[in-house]
């Protein structure tokens, strides 16, 4: 009974309340809290490196670097905020590592924002999974794979993170303009792309 | 969906939708596992470690009282050897009436001579030390002679013979090292005085000589603006002889001019002179000019 009021009570808390109960030793405030971010932040990396393992890697390397620094972790800002902009540096780390992939990547944007997205779309285009479930569903997860990365990124952390405007534009350090016109583009991108691919207008 | 973002594209709920339905990767359990594993095990690190300042604490507030000890223990000290040698520090008689008797004993022992107080400072410094070697060697004697008061053995009277000895050669020891010092010092103290002469008169050269050498620049001065008046006066002196001379030929040469015109005019006794001409002759040379040479000219 006791537990339950707990886990309950844990689960109104605020993530910056949970983190500092974490940091003064209770291990339930983090599990909460993990529970809150762990989709959002494991999605965050896999839809902008395409790559499963890779994001399980930088996925688990950002909640070691949390665990860590727990203890030092002081509530001037949101712990969404702290979080994913931790993540967003790993990934830019990661992206200037690997300069070629990066160049590949820097390629592949001008040519997406140049062309429309009417581009085969490969594994997650063809007809077995467009038939599989939502098929603009499927459509659109193959189209956030062509975006360009600022838009993607803007797009990731509205969408999995729920963060305000303010606040992304604060983590890809950009202003507020350019964050919005990302975002807005992004929009208009993946529509034109589901329709094209679904072969009609997009509907709810 | 915050309010903010309802304007900016009007498929937005849908694709938002559309989007939410997508979310159906998670991490997996495994990985779930250990980064909880992880998150238990450095819980309890901090645990552990904080267990292991405890001790560190406990010693730390030993520490506080560390130098308090420290300073308390020092100041014991210092006042047990203050009292352990309170005659030395204040020759306090009354409370040790035998250290009294032998520093007058050591006094009258050591009475100098009236020579050496005449003698110059050094000598008298030598006297000095001459009492505090004397002094040193009735104080050891005081002491041969307390111990021999107290009626101890003959052993230990001559063990304390030896330390009085050895007391004595000691004190004769620090006299002498005293001595030499005072010496070095005397010697520098000269060497310094002969340094410091030496330079105040190398300065008082100096303070000469640039004297010596500003009056000779003057006299330069002086003796350049003389001669430069006197060329000039040699100048203009020589230009008046120049220009003496120079009208005393003009002069001649005129006359020279004129007698010629006149032997010419005496040869040509129909040649008129002009009024010019003979407005240049003198009066004695217009006397001589024939009478019939002006008839003739008038008519």
């Amino acid at each position: 009974m006791q537990a339950t009021k707990i886990q309950r009570d844990h689960s109104l808390q605020s993530d910056e309340a949970l983190m500092q109960q974490y940091a003064q030793g209770d291990f339930a405030a983090f599990e909460q809290l993990y529970q809150r971010h762990k989709g959002g932040l494991y999605r965050y990396f896999l839809r902008q490196l395409a790559d499963k393992t890779l994001a399980e890697d930088l996925f688990q390397e950002i909640w070691s670097k949390v665990i860590s620094h727990a203890t030092q972790y002081q509530t001037t800002a949101k712990f969404s905020t702290w979080l994913y902009t931790l993540a967003r540096h790993k990934l830019v780390d990661h992206v200037r590592h690997l300069k070629v992939v990066a160049k590949v990547i820097e390629e592949t944007e001008q040519d997406n924002e140049h062309h429309t997205m009417s581009a085969d779309t490969g594994q997650h285009n063809t007809p077995e999974n467009l038939w599989e479930g939502s098929k603009a569903a499927e459509a659109l997860k193959g189209c956030i794979e062509y975006l360009p990365r600022v838009q993607r990124e803007c797009f990731l952390l509205k969408e999995e993170a729920g963060l305000s405007l303010d606040v992304i534009a604060q983590i890809v350090d950009a202003n507020y303009e350019a964050c919005k016109s990302r975002l807005r583009k992004a929009y208009e991108s993946l529509r034109q792309c589901i329709s094209r691919k679904i072969g009609g207008k997009l509907n709810d | 969906m915050t309010k903010e973002f309802e304007n900016l594209h009007p498929e937005q709920s849908t694709i938002s939708k559309l989007y939410q339905s997508l979310k159906v990767e998670e991490p997996s359990a495994k990985m779930d596992e250990n980064i909880l594993t992880k998150a238990k095990f450095q819980l309890e690190s901090q645990v552990h470690k904080s267990s292991k300042i405890t001790p560190i604490n406990t010693r730390r507030s030993w520490r506080k009282w560390q130098w308090p000890v420290s300073v308390a223990a020092s100041a014991l000290f210092v006042s047990l050897i203050f009292v352990g040698q309170y005659e030395f520090f204040t020759n306090n008689y009354a409370v040790y009436p035998d250290a009294e008797q032998v520093g007058i004993e050591a006094f009258e022992m050591t009475k100098p001579a009236p020579s050496v107080h005449d003698k110059p400072s050094a000598l008298s410094l030598d006297a000095e030390h001459e009492d505090v070697k004397v002094q040193a060697i009735a104080m050891a004697q005081r002491l041969a002679k307390e111990q021999t008061q107290t009626g101890q053995d003959a052993a230990s009277s001559r063990l304390q013979q030896r330390e009085q000895e050895q007391g004595q050669q000691f004190a004769i020891e620090q006299h002498d090292a005293q001595r030499t010092r005072m010496k070095m010092t005397s010697a520098l103290k000269d060497q310094n005085y002969i340094v410091s002469a030496k330079i105040a008169q190398l300065q008082h050269e100096l303070n000469t000589k640039s004297e010596l050498l500003a009056s000779v620049n003057k006299q330069q001065v002086k003796l350049f603006t003389d001669t430069l008046a006197e060329l000039t006066e040699v100048k203009t002196s020589l230009a008046k002889v120049e220009k003496h001379e120079l009208e005393e030929q003009i002069t001649l040469l005129q006359i020279e001019l004129l007698e010629q015109m006149h032997k010419k005019l005496k040869i040509q006794q129909d040649w008129q002179a002009s009024k010019v001409l003979l407005d240049l002759l003198s009066p004695a040379q217009q006397a001589q000019w024939p009478s019939q040479n002006k008839q003739e000219h008038k008519e």
